[in-house]
């Protein structure tokens, strides 16, 4: 963290920053629950807010949901209702995918459904992505 | 939605331009061709005027649907294998493409076309698409392969290495030691000996240097065969091996010739003991075809830095002095110094026949008497080893204890003493004599071994004597020579209940500030002290001032070696509580102590 300027000693606020495992942000009951996981970042937005901070950023890896957990097969629908989370909370997230991990065409179902991708290294608006009705 | 016109007038839309190259971006980061397949067949079932598509890479993708099985056959089947050209068949409701690269074919790209108008201006992207799926299964492959080379690579090159480094092990091993026995070479014998003679040289040390031949070699080779012989020469190794310590050397140097390194040596002596020993251990039987063999060998021996500082000159001085042995009749030891041979001999005559006494009872224990001063009663007697041997007559203690204590068999001595002497002081008890104590002496080498106090409590426990009646002597000298270690044994002896004396006091050269914290009870003037202490006035001194130290400390004194009245007066006088010597009596076999403990002195003080 020093290396990238971070500096903890520094922060306003203790909490500013927070690690968990993917377990514990995803499936903190051992389950996933898109209805759960979707109001946590709304409370997590809400906090920051209230916190006096501009917003929060949130960056998670899906590694879990090739392991079987329970509900991980609604991910991608919770992919998708996070497109809607975020215009009412301005919160920016960003969900990392192990390509080792699910198969192509999992991966094109998670793609179909972020407005944004990086793809050779540019950000760009995802071409395959559909807003929702 | 934003789109462009191609040269053949249809219109091209921005956003499935936008996925054909995501689809052509995300190829790559796929990490196996199933997985490329299933992106890629997904990806385009999201363009316009695909119905269906498929991806078949030669072993790694699933069988297709029943429609897209068919058109993926009819792709295989009608456009043929060749090097270049355009090999995309676009057939209105079908359209293949093949995904290779540099003529190597991998599998095909197959779209069930439902809108041909629609599909037709991107057809040149999805061969785009196809190409480069070839492209990166080619290299992949590849690297794969290469990585598989350089592995086999690495792995024949470990091999050699290994097999290099074995090799020139065996060729060292076979340079430095003799194949048959695996003792040392003469190239490895001469570098060992100049490292013991450099070792010798720094601590101001001597190295022995043995030369041993066997004697009728040759005939055993000739009678029993070669086998035999070679077994016979391993087991010689052996046992000499077996004899020597772990800093020496033990190397063959011929067919039936063997030189030995004796490293360290604080001695001449002290390699006779092992000349003896050596040579005592070839001739053991060796079973051979059933039979028991009895080999003899010539011994010779010189000294580094008596005999000369160079190894060469060594072996030849000590392969000299087995010549020696061989012309005087072989089975036997000569030193190069030819001096030196009879006082060695003798003492390893000595040796060998002490060892042989212990056991069979050639050991006595004959008593001295001591004489208590303030009651003039005999109050014990000093135990005192004698041999009686066989064709010597009886030997006192200087004629072989110094050779016992070399060769480790005081212990063995020791213990005998202790043993008869206890038993001795049992029977003065039985007789009536009343709690006479007996004193016996304990050799500095006895002191480190570590089994001293359970010896003493089970002689104790067998004789039954009263650990009161029992005095250990233990000389000045060897408890000054590792103060710690004598302290804590002292101690140890002491808590069975016997008293402890420091005897030959004087001539130790020791520290009165350690003495102090020693749990001793009496110390015994040395004789040379006693024997002067009329003529010499500080023979006198150094006598009334060992007994003021040890009175100060509560420590009874005694005084030995007391031969004439002068003398006796002169120790009761000043304070001494005890004398022995020829003035009261001289050592005598149990069979007489116990008279003598009877009567009244010889010696009686005058009254003062």
């Amino acid at each position: 963290m020093a290396d990238l300027g971070i500096d903890r000693a520094t922060a306003d606020l203790p909490q500013q920053m927070t690690l968990a495992t993917a377990m514990a942000g995803y499936c903190p009951g051992g389950r996933f629950d898109p209805d759960d996981m979707l109001a946590r970042l709304r409370a997590r937005y809400l906090q920051a807010r209230a916190a006096g901070l501009a917003g929060a950023r949130i960056a998670g890896e899906t590694g879990w949901a090739a392991r079987g957990v329970p509900g991980a097969e609604r991910i991608v629908e919770c992919e998708s209702r996070i497109n809607d989370l975020v215009v009412q909370t301005p919160i920016t997230i960003m969900c990392q995918y192990d390509l080792r991990l699910f198969d192509g065409a999992m991966m094109f179902e998670v793609m179909n459904v972020h407005p944004v991708m990086i793809v050779g290294g540019h950000i760009i608006r995802n071409p395959f992505y559909q807003r929702s009705a | 939605m934003a789109s462009a016109t191609p040269d053949d007038g249809s219109a091209l839309s921005a956003t499935v331009l936008g996925r054909l190259l995501v689809i052509q971006q995300a190829i790559d980061a796929m990490p196996d061709e199933a997985r490329i397949a299933a992106f890629v067949r997904r990806a385009l079932l999201a363009l316009p005027g695909i119905a269906d598509a498929y991806v078949h890479l030669d072993g790694h993708t699933q069988a297709p649907n029943r429609r897209m099985a068919v058109l993926y056959e009819h792709c295989r089947r009608t456009l043929p294998m060749a090097a270049g050209g355009d090999l995309q068949d676009h057939a209105g409701s079908r359209a293949c493409f093949p995904v290779e690269s540099s003529g190597q074919r991998f599998g095909w790209l197959v779209l069930l076309v439902d809108d041909a108008p629609t599909l037709q201006p991107y057809l040149a992207f999805l061969a785009n698409i196809s190409g480069t799926i070839g492209r990166i299964i080619a290299s992949r492959r590849y690297q794969a392969r290469l990585a598989e080379l350089n592995e086999e690579l690495r792995e024949m090159r470990d091999t050699l290495e290994e097999r290099v480094a074995e090799r020139t092990r065996e060729l060292d091993y076979r340079t430095t030691h003799d194949p048959l026995t695996g003792l040392a070479s003469r190239v490895l014998l001469v570098d060992r000996l100049r490292s013991a003679i450099a070792a010798a040289r720094r601590e101001n040390l001597m190295v022995g240097v043995v030369y041993l031949d066997l004697d009728p070699f040759k005939f055993m080779n000739s009678g029993l065969g070669n086998a035999c012989g070679d077994l016979f020469l391993r087991e010689t190794a052996r046992r000499l091996c077996a004899l020597v310590r772990a800093g020496d050397t033990v190397a063959r140097v011929g067919s039936d010739e063997f030189v030995i390194v004796l490293a360290g040596l604080d001695s001449v002596e002290r390699s006779g003991a092992y000349l003896s020993a050596l040579h005592a251990a070839v001739r053991e039987p060796v079973k051979l075809a059933g039979k028991d063999v009895v080999v003899t060998c010539s011994i010779g021996a010189c000294v580094y830095p008596l005999d000369g500082e160079e190894p060469e000159l060594l072996l030849r001085r000590a392969g000299t002095a087995m010549h020696r042995a061989k012309i005087a009749g072989k089975d036997s030891i000569r030193f190069y110094a030819s001096t030196r041979d009879a006082a060695v001999t003798e003492r390893m005559e000595l040796e060998t026949e002490l060892r042989q006494a212990i056991p069979t009872g050639e050991l006595a224990v004959y008593y001295q008497p001591k004489l208590d001063l303030a009651s003039n009663t005999f109050g014990g007697a000093e135990a005192l080893a004698r041999w009686v041997h066989p064709k010597r007559g009886l030997l006192p203690p200087g004629d072989f204890i110094p050779v016992a204590e070399d060769s480790a068999l005081i212990v063995a001595l020791g213990e005998q003493v202790l043993l008869q002497a206890c038993r001795q002081a049992r029977c003065w008890k039985d007789a009536g004599l009343g709690q006479k104590s007996v004193a016996v002496n304990i050799a500095a080498r006895q002191l480190r071994e570590d089994g001293i106090v359970d010896t003493v409590k089970q002689v104790l426990r067998d004789t039954g004597l009263a650990p009161e009646c029992l005095e250990l002597e233990v000389t000045e000298s060897s408890i000054m020579h590792d103060l710690d270690h004598a302290s804590d044994l002292l101690y140890q002896l002491k808590g069975l209940g016997l008293s402890i004396s420091i005897d030959d006091f004087g001539t130790g050269y020791s520290s009165l500030s350690a003495l102090r914290n020693f749990p001793c009870d009496k110390l015994k003037i040395d004789r040379s002290f006693i024997h002067e202490i009329e003529t010499a006035s500080s023979a006198a001194a150094v006598t009334l001032a060992v007994i003021s130290f040890a009175k100060t400390l509560g420590m009874r004194v005694n005084a030995e070696g007391v031969e004439t009245p002068g003398q006796a007066h002169f120790l009761k006088k000043h304070g001494c509580d005890e004398i022995q010597g020829f003035l009261l009596a001289e050592p005598v076999p149990a069979d007489q102590i116990q008279a003598l403990l009877r009567q009244a002195p010889a010696w009686q003080p005058a009254a003062q």
